[in-house]
């Protein structure tokens, strides 16, 4: 089952196509995903749901370059990267995936500026120029006036939107998402999906975003349902 | 660096702690070196000093060590080793522990009975005349033309030469001829015997003409009982102080590096390599290690300087920066066991249906 916007578009920032991730358990096999097919476009925002268990975060995990499936490809904007060396694999997610976790995994030594500075650092990049489209992101996400702080200095909302900025900090094609909202009360959580849903459109990234919060969504966001590894029927947020 | 220095600072209580400890055991490290240098000195300088290139000692009986303290050179052994192939001098020189008496008061003294013509002999000293070490000289008021008196014979000061110790007791050079009316002698040519050698000396050949044992100067050392048994136990103090200095660092960057699986999963996942972070906390270590390391050093140093005049302390470039050195390259080695962590950490756990 294929499901995403393709039509039209010459190419994707995701395709996945009839991957399956397995894993020997005893005697047997327990399949985390069955022949799931995907694309997201860019400036697509697409929301996966499902159970716990359902694979959602193997998904995402697949798509991130994370986890090397057992079968079917996995294409980053056009190029197939299913195959690629684990440095190739590291270099991918640096210079073409975004990553927003659950919780926003941001470093406690570090100010909100230096979380995103560190991405490029990754890169040996040490550059004025860096550091200001780091506060541009900074601004943009609303947090202009606390990039010199810490975490801990940081509320939950605030700490998610730095996880945000510097999961753009790279430029990325793709934006892969882990259960954004789960920390965080319905309202700021709404605001977050309104972030990203925003940021998706303005800057044409192809968007994933997993997570049991239907509440947060939007009626117009495309939502699909994953059950027992594989993609079921598309539902309204509604 | 950029994260490493960041993380230093944001955790400097428990890094402040660990540069504490790597700070006292760089001191104790330090001091020891120090400690087994200036006591080695104490025990061995009239021997490193001589001018000869081989020390040949008595063989001992089966079962016994060899020993500059048990050790006779008969006359025979003498005559034998003057004659063997690439022996330009051969010295004897007789050893014994006594008391001298400077002005009324005795004062314990190490006799190097040389003859006055010999090729390792002091120059000034004669039939009549002692040469003595400065260490004497420190605790006694005396100074060349003054006399003292070794078993009942007063000997004019010709000289006063620099720091010359056996066994940490000063070192008084007199004629042969004296050395061998005390006691020590027992009816030998001398304790041991020093060898100016040249080209086809040849030690085994040596050895098996004369029935001694020769040695480099250096090696004879090891001879000397008192330095092998202090020079031992402080290189074994100072092995296990480096030891556990490697065990704490290494402890502390495992439980650091635990502490952080979390951020380096995060990180390996936004794109970080394993390269990278490897440096960043070697990095880390280093800094750690030459800051607490630092510390300790300046403070041995200081230490050392303050102590010197009373305990037998030598504080220079060898007894310093080397164990410093050491210090920091075992700690890095330490601080690696903990690097295993960094390069195993799944990238994977970041996500949160995978933890």
């Amino acid at each position: 089952m294929t499901r995403g916007m393709a039509e039209g578009m010459d190419v994707q920032a995701l395709e996945i196509d009839q991957v399956t991730v397995r894993f020997r358990d005893g005697e047997g096999w327990t399949y985390a995903l069955r022949d799931v097919s995907l694309t997201v476009a860019p400036g697509e925002f697409l929301a996966v749901t499902g159970p716990s268990g359902s694979g959602k975060s193997t998904l995402l995990a697949v798509a991130g370059l994370l986890l090397t499936p057992t079968e079917g490809t996995v294409r980053l904007a056009g190029r197939e990267v299913g195959g690629a060396t684990a440095k190739t694999r590291t270099d991918l997610r640096r210079s073409d995936i975004g990553f927003v976790f659950q919780q926003p995994h941001l470093l406690g030594s570090l100010t909100a500026l230096e979380q995103l500075q560190m991405v490029a650092r990754l890169d040996g990049d040490r550059s004025a120029a860096t550091t200001q489209h780091a506060k541009d992101l900074l601004e943009q996400v609303g947090l202009g006036s606390v990039m010199h702080k810490r975490p801990s200095t940081l509320s939950g909302g605030q700490r998610q939107r730095v996880g945000i900025a510097r999961a753009l900090m790279g430029d990325p094609e793709l934006l892969l998402v882990d259960e954004p909202t789960s920390a965080l009360d319905h309202e700021r959580g709404v605001a977050i999906v309104d972030l990203l849903r925003t940021l998706t459109h303005e800057r044409g990234l192809g968007t994933l975003v997993v997570t049991h919060d239907l509440g947060t969504l939007g009626s117009d966001d495309e939502v699909i349902r994953l059950v027992d590894g594989k993609l079921a029927v598309e539902e309204p947020v509604d | 660096m950029f994260l490493a220095i960041r993380d230093l600072w944001w955790a400097r209580g428990r890094f402040a702690l660990m540069a504490g400890a790597i700070a006292l055991i760089t001191l104790l490290v330090v001091m020891l070196t120090g400690l087994t240098e200036g006591l080695g000195r104490q025990s061995t300088s009239a021997i490193t000093s001589l001018r000869a290139d081989q020390i040949a000692v008595e063989r001992p009986a089966s079962g016994e060590t060899l020993s500059m303290s048990t050790s006779r050179i008969t006359g025979a052994a003498l005559q034998k080793a003057r004659t063997q192939s690439g022996v330009n001098a051969a010295d004897p020189i007789g050893i014994s522990t006594t008391r001298v008496t400077v002005g009324s008061t005795p004062a314990p003294a190490t006799l190097f009975g040389v003859d006055p013509k010999a090729a390792v002999a002091p120059s000034g000293i004669g039939p009549d005349s002692a040469v003595v070490s400065s260490e004497l000289v420190k605790d006694h008021t005396i100074r060349a033309g003054d006399s003292i008196s070794v078993n009942g014979t007063t000997l004019r000061v010709a000289k006063v030469v620099d720091d010359a110790s056996f066994s940490h007791v000063p070192v008084v050079w007199v004629p042969r001829s004296l050395w061998r009316h005390t006691g020590a002698a027992a009816g030998s040519e001398g304790t041991v015997l020093a060898l100016q050698t040249g080209k086809g000396f040849d030690a085994q050949s040596f050895d098996t003409a004369t029935g001694l044992v020769s040695k480099s100067r250096a090696d004879s050392l090891s001879t000397i009982g008192s330095y092998s048994a202090e020079n031992g136990s402080l290189t074994m103090i100072r092995g296990l102080l480096i030891a556990i200095s490697a065990l704490v660092i290494g402890a502390f960057f495992t439980v650091w590096t635990v502490q952080r699986e979390g951020d380096l999963a995060v990180l390996k996942a936004v794109g970080a390599r394993t390269t990278y972070l490897l440096r960043d906390a070697l990095g880390q270590a280093l800094l750690t290690l030459l800051l607490g390391g630092g510390i300790g050093t300046a403070a041995a140093f200081a230490l050392g300087l303050a102590v010197r005049g009373q305990v037998p302390v030598v504080i220079d470039l060898g007894t310093v920066v080397v164990p410093f050195a050491l210090m920091v390259a075992v700690g890095l080695l330490g601080a690696t066991a903990a690097l295993r962590r960094v390069v195993t950490v799944d990238p994977l756990t970041a996500l949160a249906g995978a933890r």
